[in-house]
Parts: structure tokens; sequence; C-alpha cells
């Protein structure tokens, strides 16, 4: 985007563009309400209260624009002068909430003007996540923790709702396209705030789009399989996990490397727990070499040295948002070492003694019978392995057949 | 402790909780009242310079209120809710004044501390008490609201590169709190290493991974043998779904078998076998009173029911002394009851004497100062039957006077409280629901 020279170059900019009434001219606009495009540091466009100067440019094609203009120079300010996100955050609220009422709720039979609602919900979301941020511990504090993103989600909802019952017939100005997007905002605030339970209705109002499905860009796609996935995850869906993010995974392009690593991220110990590991060339070629030691550590059955793993590469687990799932794992490893065991063993009754041995020699001491007795009962009644412990006798009494059962047959984790 | 207004304000309110009551008279006394938690007045920023306390003072009454009121845990359940109203409001309030004077010094921090250790306590003590006498929740959201200030006063000490000797205490209580969330987590990294690597930290990281793990066995393990008595408290709130968790995991895997009482008391943590029998019971495994085995099936399992929460003895067996002792900190306790000296600016005639500011204005002037206190008081001493007549109808005047002024003039005004004796300008205050912004002393 050309930097501008004055704020009446700015104001004629989108002038112009908003006589054009098509996609690109709303992509373009888009940029030029966003707070991280280049015009955003711009030091003649952080204005206070624009809108109420007597004499001052305007975007004469369109008031409510105009009004959405100075709205966003306000917010320029407060974040880039005042530093009061507080302040920004809730001016943004009312740009949306303007955008829903005048421009959502009123204009019948258009929709190009959604590139610019799209990135002022992604911007929403950014000043909520600083606004939270700056709010301190106070016992007389009003703003009960998350009161930002939840404001956030609460103007997004209510655009949501304008959009999905718009009645009109064509498919190319009907605003039922936002739908895909704002779900994807949703979905981001509240993986935040950790009430992924509210995402339902939308999942199966998506679900039931029907052809209307095919209109939706395919980025949106991408990123909805992406966050679907991830969702499953935290439900222990592993199937729908696997569908979604290897979806996400194969249609997003080539090009978008940090996407597709960060789709991998996820996908990854979905395949592991299904039992699938990943090879060695295709971590390497995502720069994900952190997993190499987990992976052959589950696959040998080695609970220290996935302990190790685990612990080498925290940091970068972690902030991924993984760890807790790898920890998971665990139970994975000692199911192959248990395995490996039985085999050993040959015999349908196996003293827990021998499973104690082959915890030793992989470097597990602080493991006793007790608690040994406690991981296999884990690994019983989460269908890892087929059979029962006999407390009296010290022994695991395995089914005849199949009495470890391939990971991906099983359902629940 | 309490400040001079409110104590006034109290007593002709009939605001004064049994604890600062004299044991044998019944009547208020001022040595052990407490200044109590008051919300601000919607407009009021900040509060006025009468209404606070000195830090000497804040520290005082916190040790006090350890020494005199939380040691003495009572009896019945009623006492019991008293006690813990008592103590979360006058703590609350000593929250609140940190927060007002922007207090950022150890004194604060030493105070919050305790404020958090207090709150984890409640939370195991008053454990078996109904809603009514105690509200979990409330003291849940408390407790977490105690750990957020917490948290900005180590990350504003870090910047200052003063170190928190406590700090991986409570680093591990905010870890053990949220043993399933990510973003609490994801925060542990960013903790100092000395922290990060620090014994209580690791047990709660190991802690948690044991819970997550559904490792029932571990969990209590860690608990019993490394965990310190509040690190107890803190995860007690879980036994009971991490015991549930175990029957059924039990119950799955060990087939239609007998399994040992004792065992089951032993791995599950409890004290006696008859805390077992009924915990299964109310989970719908029948046990016999001959046996001393457990059948594990699953019919009529009913995992849904909730089983009463207690204490136990193997926790309290963790206490490093008494109740005050475990909230105060590693540092040994020690509190010498010594009667604070208790700000009056009355004397035992209520004549209203002692006013330092006037002191400290007539001193460096030349206006002679008699050594008789009535000369220049306000209220004049008793005289004969006819004088007091006459006194009492001035007053009456007064408040007339000063009753009308009021409707008529209805911005703030002064008003001179002549005649009139302590206890009456504070019953006059009320009544007119009159707000004294400025107490000030006129000449005679």
């Amino acid at each position: 985007m050309a930097s501008f020279h004055s704020i009446d170059d700015y104001f004629s900019n989108i002038d112009n563009l908003s006589a054009q009434y098509n996609w690109k001219a709303g992509e373009k606009i888009a940029k030029l309400i966003s707070l991280v495009d280049q015009h955003a540091e711009a030091a003649f466009l952080h204005i206070e209260a624009y809108g109420s100067r007597s004499k001052r440019c305007r975007v004469t094609e369109d008031e409510i624009i105009d009004e959405i203009v100075c709205l966003h120079l306000h917010v320029l300010y407060n974040v880039q002068v005042a530093q009061d996100f507080i302040t920004a955050q809730g001016t943004q609220i009312q740009i949306l909430q303007l955008f829903n009422k005048e421009i959502l709720q009123k204009r019948r039979g258009e929709n190009w003007f959604l590139p610019i609602f799209y990135r002022l919900c992604t911007d929403l979301r950014w000043l909520s996540k600083e606004a939270e941020s700056c709010v301190s511990g106070d016992d007389e504090g009003d703003s009960s923790p998350n009161s930002f993103y939840e404001s956030a989600a609460k103007v997004i909802t209510e655009s949501y709702r304008t959009c999905v019952v718009d009645s009109a017939a064509d498919t190319g100005t009907s605003k039922k396209v936002a739908m895909l997007n704002m779900t994807n905002q949703l979905f981001q605030i509240y993986f935040q705030i950790n009430k992924l339970n509210l995402l339902k209705p939308l999942i199966r109002a998506i679900d039931n789009s029907g052809t209307l499905y095919n209109e939706f860009l395919m980025a949106d796609k991408v990123a909805y399989n992406y966050f679907l996935g991830r969702k499953a995850m935290f439900d222990a869906d592993l199937n729908l996990a696997e569908k979604s993010l290897l979806y996400a995974f194969r249609n997003c392009p080539a090009e978008s490397m940090s996407n597709k690593r960060k789709i991998l991220i996820y996908l990854i110990p979905v395949k592991m727990f299904l039992g699938h590991m990943p090879t060695f060339a295709l971590l390497h070629e995502y720069r994900l070499d952190e997993f190499q030691e987990v992976v052959a550590a589950v696959k040998e059955g080695n609970l220290a040295q996935l302990d190790a793993a685990l612990a080498n590469n925290e940091a970068f687990f972690i902030k991924s948002g993984i760890f807790l799932m790898l920890e998971k794992l665990r139970m994975i490893t000692f199911r192959t070492l248990f395995k490996k065991v039985s085999t050993i063993v040959g015999t349908a009754q196996i003293p827990l003694d021998a499973f104690q041995t082959a915890l030793r020699v992989v470097g597990v001491t602080d493991v006793d019978t007790d608690e040994l007795e406690c991981i296999i009962a884990n690994l019983i009644a989460s269908k890892k392995i087929k059979g029962y412990l006999s407390h009296g006798h010290g022994k695991l009494v395995i089914a005849k057949t199949n009495a470890f059962p391939t990971l991906s047959g099983i359902s629940a984790t | 402790m309490c400040t001079e207004k409110e104590r006034y304000q109290r007593i002709v309110q009939k605001g004064v909780s049994p604890f600062e009551c004299d044991i044998a008279t019944g009547d208020a006394a001022h040595e052990m009242m407490v200044k109590q938690y008051a919300r601000s007045a919607a407009d009021q920023e900040r509060p006025l310079p009468h209404e606070l306390r000195s830090e000497k003072i804040m520290n005082h009454a916190m040790c006090y209120l350890l020494h005199n009121i939380l040691d003495e845990f009572p009896e019945s359940a009623d006492q019991r809710a008293a006690w813990y109203n008592f103590l979360w409001s006058r703590t609350r309030a000593l929250r609140k004044e940190v927060t007002q004077l922007s207090m950022s010094d150890l004194l604060a921090l030493n105070l919050v501390e305790r404020c958090t250790r207090l709150h984890i306590l409640f939370g195991y003590v008053l454990c078996d008490l109904e809603t009514e006498h105690f509200d979990t929740a409330m003291n849940n959201e408390t407790l977490g609201k105690c750990l957020q200030t917490l948290r900005h006063l180590y990350e504003d000490f870090a910047k200052r590169g003063i170190p928190c000797e406590n700090e991986p205490e409570f680093r591990a209580y905010d870890v053990m709190l949220h043993m399933n969330d990510t973003n609490v987590l994801s925060q542990v990294l960013s903790y100092r290493s000395d922290v990060r690597q620090s014994q209580p930290i690791c047990l709660a990281l190991k802690l948690a991974g044991a819970f997550r793990d559904k490792n029932y066995c571990r969990f209590f393990r860690l608990l019993k043998n490394e965990a310190t008595f509040l690190q107890c408290c803190v995860s007690h709130k879980l036994f009971g779904a991490t015991r549930s968790n175990a029957i059924s995991i039990m119950v799955n895997s060990y087939g239609r078998n007998a399994f040992p009482l004792e065992k089951l008391r032993n791995i599950l943590a409890f004290d006696l076998i008859e805390e077992v029998t009924e915990t299964l019971n109310i989970y719908g495994l029948r046990t016999e009173s001959e046996s001393d085995h457990v059948m594990l099936t699953k019919d009529g399992l009913t995992l849904n029911e909730s089983v009463p929460m207690k204490p136990y003895q193997w926790i309290d067996q963790k206490k490093t002394g008494k109740l005050s002792q475990v909230v105060y900190g590693p540092n040994l306790f020690q509190f010498f009851a010594s009667r604070c000296d208790v700000s009056n600016s009355f004397n035992h005639r209520n004549e209203y004497t002692n006013d330092k500011v006037l002191e400290a204005v007539l001193d460096g002037s030349n206006i002679p100062v008699s050594s008789d206190p009535s000369a220049f008081s306000f209220a004049q001493s008793a005289g004969s039957l006819s004088m007091q007549a006459t006194m009492e109808q001035k007053r009456k005047m007064e408040v007339e006077r000063i009753k009308r002024k009021l409707v008529f003039e209805d911005s703030p005004t002064s008003v001179q409280a002549f005649l009139l004796p302590a206890q009456m300008i504070f019953q006059l205050v009320d009544l007119l629901e009159l707000e004294i912004h400025e107490f000030s002393v006129l000449a005679p």
C-alpha cells in the first residue's frame, strides 16, 4: 500500500474506493482501516475524536464508512499515543456495532464490504488481548477476567446472527458467506477463554450449510478445519481431529510453510495417538526436529527417554500448546513396552514382576507394585489392553487374542 | 487497629463483632477492634487520611488476628462461620488498604502472602461445613484474587531486582490450583530459573502430571511423602475427583474380584477403614461387615454421587505448629500481646482534647497553653445543675440550628459544633447522614 502524505490523501483514497462497490475495493479499504497497515504509523492519522471536528476531511461517498474511518483514527490515537488499550478496544467494539447496525442490517443484496468487517474483527481480537493484559488484579475491580474477550465475542456473535438470516438468493452477494470467517474469529476467542462448548451451534450451522460451503474461501476452510481439529483433540475425538487436520494440511498451499507447520504440530500427536509415527524426513522438512526424540521413545516403549525428550523440548511444546497432549503419550509408551513383555513371556498370565523388570531396564526406578497396577489398570480401562488384573496373584491376565489392539481401532484415548 | 471514626461509628450503629468485645463485660473494647472491610462509595476514588492505618499498625493487626483469633478455632459450625467471616472481613480490609496506598514494599508482600495462606487454610479446615456457614466457591474466588495480586507483586519486585524468598511457595500453589490449564503451564516457563527449579514447583509439576495421567497412586503418594501441609490443603479439593476416577478405573480393570480394603485405604489416602467403606457405599459398592475386602463390580455403580469432604489426620500431622505459625510462614511467629495504643481524641470526660495538629500549631506560637485541659475544651465541665440544664438547652438549639442550616444550604458546609461532646457529634453525623470531610478545631 502506498504511504500517504496527508490526511486529505488518506480520505480521498478511501472515498474513491467506496464508490467502486466491489470485493477488491472492499479488500483495499480493509487494509486502510487495519491496525497493522503502513498507514497506522503515520502520526497525522493519530487523531482523537476526529469525527466531531467541524472542519475536516470526509468520505463523501459513504456516510457510514466516514464514521468508521473517524473512529478508526480514534483507535489509532489510543493505541499509538495514549497507549490506552482499554479505550481503544471499546472504540473498536463501537465500530463493529455501527457496522452491524448500519451496514450489515440495512444494505440488502450487497456483500462487497465483508473484507472490511473481517479485518475489524481480527483487530478487535488483538485489542482485546492487549486490554486484558492492562487490567491489574484488585479486589474491588469490576472487570472479571476475560471480560474484554467476552465483549468482543458478543459483538461478533450479534453480527453473525445478522449475516446468517440474510435472505439474498444469489450466493455471490449473500452475507451468509461471512459465516465461516466469523466462526473462525469466534473459534480463536473461545480457545483463548476456554469456552469451546459455545461453538457447537456454529459448527452445526457450517455442517448444515449445504451448497453454500462451496462459496467459502479456501483460506477460511483451511483455518476452520485447523480449529475444528484442535477442538476435537480437546474433546478426545481423535477421528474427527485426524480428518480435519489432514484436510487443513493438504489444502494449505505449499508456500505457506509456517501455516503447514502449525497444522502439523497438532496433526503429529494425533497420528501418534492412533499408532502412526511420522517419518524422520517429514519432521526434518518442516523443521519439527523437536519431535524426533519423542517419536523414538514412543516407538521403543522407553519411558525414561520419553520423559527426557519432553523435558528437553519443554519450552517449544508448551508454547505450541501441545505439552499436555504429549504427556498422554506416556500411556502409549507403557502400552508398547508391556506389549513387548507379553510377547516375551508368551503366556496369557503374566506376573507383574515381569513388567517391573522391563521398567527397570528402560530406566524407570520409582514405580512400585501399587503404582504399576495403577498404570496397567489405566491401560485396561482405556481399552488399550484386553484383560484383567489379579491383585491377589500379582498377575495380569490377558485375552487370548488381540490383547493389545491397534491404537487406531480404539475410539477412546 | 481500627480508625477512630470507624470505632465510634460502629459502636453507635451496633456493628461491633463479638470478637471485638471484652469477654467479661461484653462491651466493645476499642483496643480489640480491627478495621472492617467496607466497599468504597461509588465516587470515592481516594481514601481520606483518617481512614487509613500506619504500616506498623497493619502489621500489628495481622499478627493480632493470627495470634488472638485464628488460633482460637471454635467448635460449633455457627461459631466457625462467625470466625471465618470475621477473619475474612478484617484481612480483606488489610488487602484493600495495600491497594489503596499502592503499597509495594516487603510488608505489603508479607500481608498478601499471609492472606493467601489463610484462604488456603480455610478451604481445608472448614471443608465439612454447609454452604450457609462456609461458601467454598467464594473462598476460592478470594484465593484467586490474592494469588493474582501476588503475581503482580512478584513481577514488580523482579523488575526492581528484589528477591522474594517465598515466591516458589506461591507459584507452586498457582500450578496446583490449575492442573489442567495450559496457560498456567506456559507461565511456569516464564519464571526465573531459581524459581522454576525449586522444590515446590517441581513437586507441583509432578503432582499435576500424576493427576492428568490419572495416576491416583502417584498422586497420593507424592502428597503423603513430599507435600507440605498447605500444599495438601490446596490439593485436598481434588481428592473427590481423584478417588472417584480411581474407583472407576479399578472397577473396569480388576475383573469381578475382591480387593483388600486396607490396600485401598492406603492407596487412596484415607485415615480409617470406616472412611473407605463409607465412600465405597456412596459409590454403590457393597461391603460386608465381616469382610476386609470389597467386590469390585460395576453393578449398581453410582459414581456421580458426591462424597462429603473432610479433613484428614495424615494431613493435619504435617502442620509446622499452630495455625498462626502455618499462616505466618517459614519464619518463627512471635507475637507479644502488647496493648497497642489506641488513638483517642477525647479524654475520659469525653472532652475533645487530643488534637496533635492543634498542639503542633500552638507549640509553635506564643499563645499560652494552660495546663488545665478544661480551659480550652469545647465541652464545659459539668457545673451546677442549672448550668447543665442551660447546657442541654444550648445543645438542643445548636442541633436545631445545624439541621436548619443543612436543609437550606445544600452545599458542603462547615458546621461548627460547639458545646457538643464527642458521642453527640457522631450521633448527629449519623442522624443527618453527614460526611465529615474535615475535622478542624477552632480556637476559643
